[in-house]
């Protein structure tokens, strides 16, 4: 479009508007600031304002009343305005806050209100949707029974996730667990799966690598970040994921599957209790307010598999929270859990023993994703958590440097094996058909023989066999998603003769 | 309760004031204080506790700018 067509398109749209345009007087409700500080006003009047209603400062900035007394308003501001004091007229808008969402978020990075943070310009929105919206009710939903899949085998062997799963991501810090997710955000690549990362109360610099990280995979294709750093108040930091679940509900109804990354709620729980105390609202367990359980269902609540008759359409959430040496019974952990429909915890000393991702199999739980998972995965993976669990569990006694029987010894060494296939590097997300693959050799006792050393490069040099002599199954496998028994048959014969070919 | 009423103008007019306040029928009994200022353009502005009538230029450009404003943005979106 040239300029001068786009000039004439607004001054079509100017008159447009004019002769259709009905000049009326307006009612406000307004109030008056009677003090104000860290983001928090307290304002008198506003007595037909509603919880949660968009109000309007005289400079132009906006806040959301958070509290509604009998003489006062306790009101949450958007931004940092110097011009907001004491004495400042206040009026309802009798709107509550909304955000911009469609297609043009997709490649950008947002703040909680929409506003680009990236340098690719002004976002043009055609449609908004309210912050806060109800969940979508029982009869609107439909049973989680497709996967997700995140290119992780120990997740998606073990700890399979489902669209329309909630499935949280627990563990200290530096444990991986933002890795994961970001793992699983870049195995939705062509996966018709548009993705979503919040980050909230991280560091900019952080968000900045991830940025990088995105582009290098050309993960931007599918995804958008809505962030709100450290820096930002915390009403910014409280607001980002309701932002985000609003963009998400808007491709969810649209019949798309959606993939929500909250990184981390422990941070938004954080940014909520100071709030909520400046509020001046009473304190109760670890000075948290006593609503904090609901600032996280109602959040969550809101990720669905849709029925066929309501699009079909899902959000799956991954929340993250972190925890404090390894206490996953604090608060804001227990709470979490108990809304999500599993979790995958992290352990910091399976991470500085080199296993990666350091997942704690015995603590991690998938209560909806097994009617997800891929019959072919189910086929190879379902003796791998019990397998897991007897070599952890035998390990610790052979620590003991006792004589061992050879069934112990043979228990020891498969777990060992599988440990080293589960290991899985960064930003490395493995495609469905070589997770069975690898999961089939091992299952099957092919690696008994290899050194252990020996057995990543093995592994590598026997898929790369497969796949140049044997790619039908490979195809078959991917395709079909099943590993039925001529294919099994194939991938005996083809194992045996690589290992005639390697010598054992 | 505040009995106190607002009665802002862009002009001090005495025959307008009087026409307003009988206009404005909750006003009996009550007093009135009445504000001059120049940025409303025209029109008047009544406050009565912490409801604001607005009758003003001023408000009713406002209300205009933020129609524009939305469906220039929508508009263009779609073009």
């Amino acid at each position: 479009m040239t300029e001068t067509s786009t000039n004439l398109f607004f001054n079509k749209e100017v008159h447009r508007l004019i002769d259709h345009y009905r000049v009326a007087p307006k009612v406000y409700n307004i109030g008056f600031v009677e003090n104000v500080g860290d983001f928090i006003a307290n304002v008198s009047g506003l007595s037909a304002c509603k919880y949660g209603e968009l109000l309007e400062f005289e400079d132009g900035s906006a806040g959301i009343a958070m509290n509604l007394e009998r003489d006062n308003v306790g009101v949450v501001l958007l931004s940092n305005s110097h011009q907001v004091v004491s004495g400042s007229k206040v009026v309802s808008t009798g709107q509550v806050l909304q955000v911009g969402v469609g297609y043009a978020l997709i490649g950008r990075v947002v703040d909680s209100l929409g506003q680009p943070l990236d340098d690719k310009g002004k976002i043009n929105y055609t449609c908004y949707r309210p912050l806060e919206f109800e969940a979508p009710a029982i009869i609107e939903r439909a049973p989680v029974n497709r996967p997700l899949e995140t290119g992780l085998t120990m997740v998606d062997a073990i700890v399979p996730i489902g669209r329309g799963q909630r499935e949280l991501i627990i563990g200290d810090r530096q444990t991986g667990k933002t890795s994961i997710a970001v793992d699983t955000i870049l195995n939705q690549k062509d996966k018709d799966v548009i993705c979503i990362y919040v980050a909230i109360g991280q560091k900019a610099s952080t968000i900045a690598q991830l940025v990088q990280v995105f582009e290098q995979h050309k993960a931007f294709d599918y995804t958008f970040i809505v962030c709100s750093t450290a820096s930002d108040p915390a009403p910014l930091q409280y607001l980002a994921p309701y932002a985000a679940t609003a963009m998400a509900e808007e491709f969810m109804y649209q019949g798309k599957d959606v993939l929500i990354v909250y990184d981390d709620l422990s941070k938004h729980a954080v940014a909520y209790r100071e709030m909520s105390l400046l509020l001046r609202r009473p304190p109760g367990r670890e000075a948290y307010p006593g609503d904090v359980f609901y600032l996280h269902s109602r959040l969550l609540e809101r990720a669905a598999q849709l029925s066929p008759e309501n699009g079909g359409g899902s959000i799956t959430a991954l929340p993250i929270v972190e925890t404090m040496e390894g206490d996953i019974s604090a608060y804001i952990p227990t709470n979490i859990i108990s809304i999500t429909d599993g979790q995958i915890y992290f352990e910091t000393e399976l991470f500085h023993s080199g296993i990666r991702p350091a997942i704690n199999v015995g603590l991690s739980v998938s209560r909806v994703g097994g009617a997800a998972q891929s019959p072919a995965m189910k086929k190879v993976s379902s003796k791998l958590r019990l397998e897991l669990a007897q070599y952890r569990e035998l390990s610790v006694f052979a620590q003991f440097g006792a004589d061992l029987d050879p069934l112990t010894q043979e228990i020891l060494d498969h777990g060992a094996k599988l440990t080293e296939v589960l290991k899985q590097n960064k930003h490395e997300p493995l495609p469905l058909a070589t997770q069975v693959l690898m999961l089939f050799i091992v299952s099957h006792k092919y690696l008994a023989k290899v050194p252990l050393a020996e057995v990543k490069s093995y592994l590598q040099e026997l898929l790369h066999f497969l796949e140049m002599q044997y790619p039908e199954v490979i195809k078959r496998i991917a395709a079909t998603k099943q590993l039925d028994d001529a294919a099994e048959s194939m991938l005996h014969k083809a194992i045996e003769e690589f290992k005639v070919l390697k010598g054992f | 309760m505040d009995k106190k009423l607002t009665l802002i103008l862009s002009v001090y007019d005495e025959d307008n004031i009087e026409k307003i306040k009988s206009f404005y029928g909750e006003a009996a009994g009550r007093s009135w204080q009445i504000e001059i200022d120049p940025s409303i353009i025209g029109g008047f502005i009544i406050i009565d506790k912490d409801m604001m009538f607005d009758y003003s230029v001023k408000g009713q450009l406002e209300q205009f700018r933020r129609a524009l404003l939305q469906e220039l943005s929508v508009a263009g979106a779609k073009q």
